[in-house]
């Protein structure tokens, strides 16, 4: 017999009661069992795993549609070329000159202001003319404005545009070259900018700020009868892309 | 024996993440009477610890997966059956006994002989106890949870888990005593309580 404090009177309980085993009835385990399919079919239904995959079909998505966005490129020659042949190396200030191909000047005011900067400084402007007595546009170099290569400019005219302006014809050998594809576009960045006149044409500017593939994820035309939808490029799914192309063209 | 049963309760783990049924009734048949064990030690009755059972083990094949190897898993599943027999406790006694601070029993010093308790006497021992102090005795003495945990895991103060522990103590000495007293007094048998095992009748106890 010994005194027991409290430390050792919980170790008395602790000890034997810790490890102390019951064997249960077989109704337990049969209970347990009867709730476990729920538990299967709460597991069947994998709501985290749905979440991912979609999460994974949105990205993936989104990874393939900047994949397929077209980068903008440059068909053709990136430089004009402009050559004199033999006989035009008389003509005063005719030499072979390269002009980067975005300095091309096409629009018709364009070409009326430069043409008038010519008649005002002739003396200063180099007249080509074609072989075989055709009619070729002329072109006019302001060699004042030849500082660099940026500011130079040149004016093409032809013969149904510019009433008043001179054309030069001769049946001698010389002509200038204008190595180009007729085909080329004019990158839309120096074209020059549309009016916005509808709702349609605004959201063209804007997805085109945004997108810079050739066919636009929408994309609208004005016509008479109103602002339409002319194509859309959901990546897979295009449509109505041709006819916006060749609309264009 | 301890150590191929924590081998092998381990090695089930990975297969009842599995939901395996087969790994999951190997996991109760070598786990099932121990968990037992714990669950009579909280329930009024048997068929109580088995119920408190039955619900453990389908908690523990429902977070098996959220075991984390942090401790052994068979420590896992014992706590897993603590909360279950606290939350079956909770759904069943609303209203505790509970004792202020100031009203701690003073136990009496006694001497025991306590090589001749047996198991079965001190479960009987516990079972008299009302469910609040049983609760606080099994989970401080036994389970050796601390009062902080107590409290935060029966929404008591610290304080209220300290002088029940007390109070339960006091309780248990002083049925010791009074079996003691049924010893030294031979053939008073049908003097002594009802709650009072026979085997207990029979031990030698010593009051100072």
């Amino acid at each position: 017999m010994h005194s027991v404090s409290d430390d050792d009177f919980d170790q008395l309980f602790q000890d034997k009661l810790y490890l102390h085993e019951v064997e249960p009835t077989d109704a337990v385990w049969a209970g347990i069992k009867e709730q476990l399919p729920a538990l299967r079919k709460v597991r069947n239904f994998p709501i985290l795993r749905l979440a991912a995959a979609s999460m994974a079909a949105v990205i993936g998505l989104g990874i393939w549609l900047a994949k397929t966005k077209e980068p903008i490129r440059l068909s053709g020659n990136s430089e004009i070329e402009i050559e004199q042949a033999p006989v035009a190396s008389k003509i005063a200030g005719a030499e072979v000159m390269t002009i980067p191909r975005s300095k091309v000047l096409s629009t018709t005011p364009d070409r009326m202001m430069l043409t008038k900067a010519l008649e005002e400084q002739p003396q200063k402007t180099a007249k080509l003319s074609s072989p075989a007595g055709k009619v070729v546009p002329e072109f006019s170099v302001d060699k004042n404005n030849i500082t660099d290569e940026s500011k130079l400019t040149l004016a093409i005219k032809d013969e149904n545009e510019t009433p008043g302006i001179e054309t030069v014809v001769s049946d001698n050998s010389s002509h200038l070259a204008l190595v180009s594809e007729d085909d080329t576009e004019i990158p839309e960045e120096f074209q020059k900018p549309k009016k916005i006149r509808s709702v349609g044409s605004l959201v063209n500017f804007v997805v085109s700020k945004v997108d810079k593939r050739k066919n636009k994820i929408i994309e609208f035309v004005d016509s008479d009868e109103g602002t339409m939808v002319s194509g859309v490029n959901l990546g897979l799914v295009k449509f109505g892309t041709k006819e916006k192309n060749s609309n264009h063209n | 024996m301890n150590l191929s049963r924590k081998l092998s309760v381990d090695d089930l783990l990975e297969g009842c993440k599995r939901s395996e049924r087969r790994t999951q009734e190997l996991l109760y048949k070598v786990l099932a009477s121990r968990m037992l064990g714990v669950c009579m030690r909280y329930a009024k009755d048997r068929f109580e610890a088995e119920d408190m059972l039955q619900m453990g083990f389908v908690k523990v094949f429902q977070k098996v997966t959220e075991f984390r190897g942090e401790g052994s898993f068979e420590g896992w599943i014992r706590r897993i059956m603590v909360n279950t027999a606290i939350e079956t406790y909770r759904k069943n006694q609303r209203m505790m006994n509970v004792v202020d601070i100031e009203e701690v029993y003073d136990a009496p010093q006694v001497t025991f002989d306590m090589k001749g308790l047996e198991v079965r006497d001190l479960m009987n021992l516990i079972h008299q106890l009302s469910p609040g102090y049983k609760v606080v005795f099994n989970l401080y003495a036994i389970e050796g949870y601390s009062h902080k945990e107590i409290a935060e895991q029966l929404g008591i103060t610290e304080g209220a888990s300290k002088s029940q522990l007390s109070r339960a103590r006091g309780i248990l000495k002083e049925k010791l005593v009074r079996i003691e007293r049924q010893t030294s007094v031979p053939n008073s048998n049908a003097q002594l309580g009802n709650d009072v095992p026979l085997t207990m009748a029979a031990m030698p106890i010593k009051v100072n």
